[in-house]
């Protein structure tokens, strides 16, 4: 029987590695997805306030505008 | 997105599942079926070359239903799967061809040779990996699409005539496996399939396709949280 052990190693070793670097860049993008929507989560509570307060002007200039008519 | 709770515990049984077969899938390789006499311990290789073969063909089949599919109904989930397919399957054609060429190195004594199947799966692989460039050059995105759909239709006949070429081709030294064959002359490296070697052969194809299946889970449901964040972004900026 020929000695091809250092063959077997190497293909494992690859095919581990490349198979490795997949599931490693599904997980790596999932946490900066997360990431991501933990930042979002914060923006938009902190754009709640504003936003309702610039709509409540608004719609002040929109019901002054009505009686002018 | 909001998924379903029944969906994701299947994901989540689906994902266990696939680590389970592959710790078996591993003793079964090293510790079940011992090493083949004419090749030794490189023979072992093998499993996981044909495993990841399969895997990337149930990709690929998968990216062709895919592309028929969007154009068929221009629905945008047809699409985020022929793409999350390919980008899988590209990894699991790349891991066939590298350990097929390590397998190679010690039995035909070359790292690779511009044998018929060689050369096929090289342009396989070559289409596939440019299917992600190509799509990547389109800036709008129902033209990218349409586009992405017919090139996967397209490409899948490089998947066609990699299986087919061992089968019609006399010149090949590839080793067939299960099949009909032109010729066995001039093939190098087969081996007698006992029935160790059989059934863990036949459990590595098994794991590898379930295995493809729960990545490309995976993948579809990040594609779906990247475009959710990305109309989240949409939206606060337009807010601002």
């Amino acid at each position: 029987m020929p000695d091809t052990l250092d063959y077997m190693i190497l293909g494992y070793i690859v095919a581990f590695t490349l198979m490795g670097l997949l599931i490693g860049s599904i997980v790596w993008r999932y946490r900066a997805f997360a990431k991501t929507e933990a930042l979002l989560d914060q923006l938009e509570a902190s754009e709640q306030p504003s936003v309702a307060s610039t709509a409540s002007p608004a719609s002040t200039t929109a019901t002054n505008a009505v009686p002018s008519r | 997105m909001q998924y379903s709770e029944s969906r994701t515990r299947n994901l989540r049984w689906l994902t266990y599942a696939s680590i389970g077969l592959f710790v078996i899938s591993f003793w079964m390789i090293f510790f079940y079926v011992g090493p083949e006499q004419t090749q030794g311990e490189v023979q072992r290789v093998f499993y996981t070359h044909l495993g990841a073969f399969f895997g990337s063909f149930v990709l690929f089949v998968t990216a062709l239903i895919a592309g028929i599919q969007y154009l068929r109904t221009r629905h945008e989930k047809w699409d985020d799967l022929g793409l999350s397919a390919i980008e899988i399957g590209l990894v699991f054609s790349l891991i066939n061809i590298v350990t097929g060429a390590i397998w190679a190195r010690p039995i035909w004594n070359t790292w690779w040779t511009w044998d018929p199947r060689l050369t096929t799966v090289a342009i396989m692989w070559l289409s596939y990996a440019a299917y992600l460039m190509l799509r990547a050059g389109i800036e709008d995105p129902n033209r990218r699409r349409r586009f992405a759909a017919v090139y996967s239709i397209l490409a899948f006949s490089s998947v066609f005539l990699t299986i087919v070429i061992i089968r019609v081709r006399p010149d090949t030294i590839h080793p067939v496996v299960a099949g009909p064959t032109s010729t066995s002359e001039g093939i190098e490296g087969e081996f007698a399939m006992s029935d160790r070697i059989t059934t863990t052969l036949l459990f590595t194809i098994f794991t590898y396709v379930v295995i493809s299946i729960t990545l490309l889970w995976h993948r579809i449901r990040l594609e779906n949280r990247g475009k959710l964040i990305q109309s989240r972004k949409m939206k606060l900026l337009l807010n601002a």
